[in-house]
């Protein structure tokens, strides 16, 4: 009896204190999520930009995105390259876009001894608050983004204990009314069979 | 007293009924991020397939028509896509979860050719697709999905927000609680000051 008070006292507190460890990380998750599909935020670079040239050896490469990454890799720059951020200018001049949380670059190809001009600028907080969600997907980028890969990694299996608990609790407690069975009954049976609908049927 | 809330237990309802419209997708999306993160979880790579197909039926400026023929006549499944470019170069995505297909109808005289590319069905495309879905577009299975996904995203910030209020009501019971909610903020706050001031 003692062990099992025990067991549950930790299963509370586990639920308590992880769920508000995990609470900023589920808020933003969602708001996120609802950007992803509504798009009500537009994120602009700021005005202020910095420009810098460098020389680097420009491969000989048909393939635009092969020429983007090698010359991203030269730079020693990371991020992502949007296909539709590229152009040709009236003069044949190529210009590409790296962007990443906090800063995206508009990369001149100039073609003059191998000389490529830089342009940079700072994304906003917001705009890096809603790119954590994403990131964890395979962003190539520094020290801290793997930092945050397993930090997220960490949350994300948090997550499904505080779900598994949660359901223990209804289990235990919640799921004395009637209403609960109802709810819970016909939003899971169909949101798993919307899984099952999308997944096999398509 | 009496017709006054009682804002405890309101908060309470709010926080199990968010966690239970969560329940579902939130453990399909958990799932499916785990597995799009963990490479190795998952084997199997995606395989690109390009081929060419000579268009017999001409495209006649209804995309969702169009769209419906190319299903039937091709086999594609899942939620389409339409967009035209330029060049005049038009364009329809078919996206099943762990099949991607793109077929271009590029105008040329009165014969037009279809190129599609086909990604093979593997978990981590699978998951990989699921997880990404959203639109309003594409049938009533996917305007049924795009729902729930705003329902679940709005459940979250719901279930989040009202268990902080919840333990701020019983913080004497949970006296560590502003530890892991400081720890919780603290963390993915350092990784975006992290991103904005590093080169």
């Amino acid at each position: 009896m003692r062990g099992t008070v025990n067991t549950n006292t930790f299963l509370r507190k586990l639920h308590v204190y992880g769920g508000l460890f995990l609470s900023f990380y589920v808020i933003i998750l969602g708001i996120s999520s609802l950007q992803f599909q509504h798009h009500f935020l537009e994120f602009q670079p700021g005005s202020k930009s910095v420009s810098w040239e460098q020389h680097i050896q420009i491969p000989e490469v048909e393939d635009n995105n092969e020429l983007k990454s090698a010359i991203r890799d030269s730079l020693d720059l990371n991020g992502y390259l949007p296909w539709w951020r590229e152009y040709t200018d009236s003069l044949g001049i190529y210009h590409f876009l790296i962007s990443r949380p906090g800063k995206q670059y508009w990369v001149t190809v100039t073609g003059e001894d191998d000389l490529i001009r830089i342009d940079e600028s700072r994304m906003s907080i917001m705009s890096v608050v809603f790119a954590l969600h994403p990131l964890t997907a395979g962003f190539e980028g520094p020290g801290f983004a793997k930092i945050w890969r397993i930090i997220s990694e960490i949350m994300s299996i948090l997550l499904l204990v505080i779900i598994v608990l949660t359901l223990q609790m209804w289990l235990a407690k919640s799921f004395t009314k009637a209403w609960s069975w109802v709810i819970v009954g016909s939003v899971a049976s169909f949101s798993i069979l919307l899984i099952i609908l999308v997944w096999l049927v398509g | 007293m009496a017709g006054r809330i009682n804002i405890t237990r309101t908060i309470r309802v709010i926080h199990l009924v968010s966690s239970m419209v969560l329940l579902v997708f939130l453990m399909m999306y958990t799932i499916t991020g785990i597995l799009i993160t963990h490479k190795n979880l998952a084997h199997g790579e995606p395989r690109v397939i390009h081929s060419k197909v000579l268009m017999e039926k001409p495209f006649d400026n209804s995309s969702q028509e169009y769209a419906r023929y190319l299903k039937k006549e091709y086999g594609f499944k899942g939620k389409y896509g339409y967009r035209e470019y330029e060049n005049g170069n038009r364009e329809f995505s078919f996206n099943f979860p762990g099949e991607w297909v793109k077929v271009n109808l590029t105008p040329s005289m009165d014969t037009l050719h279809i190129q599609y590319t086909e990604t093979e069905r593997t978990l981590r495309t699978v998951a990989h697709n699921l997880h990404g879905m959203r639109g309003f577009k594409g049938g009533w299975v996917y305007v049924c999905w795009a729902i729930f996904y705003d329902l679940s995203a709005a459940a979250l910030i719901l279930f989040g927000i009202t268990g902080i209020l919840m333990w701020l009501r019983a913080k004497k019971r949970f006296p560590f609680g502003w530890w892991f909610l400081a720890a919780g903020i603290l963390v993915p706050l350092a990784i975006v000051l992290a991103f904005l001031f590093s080169r």
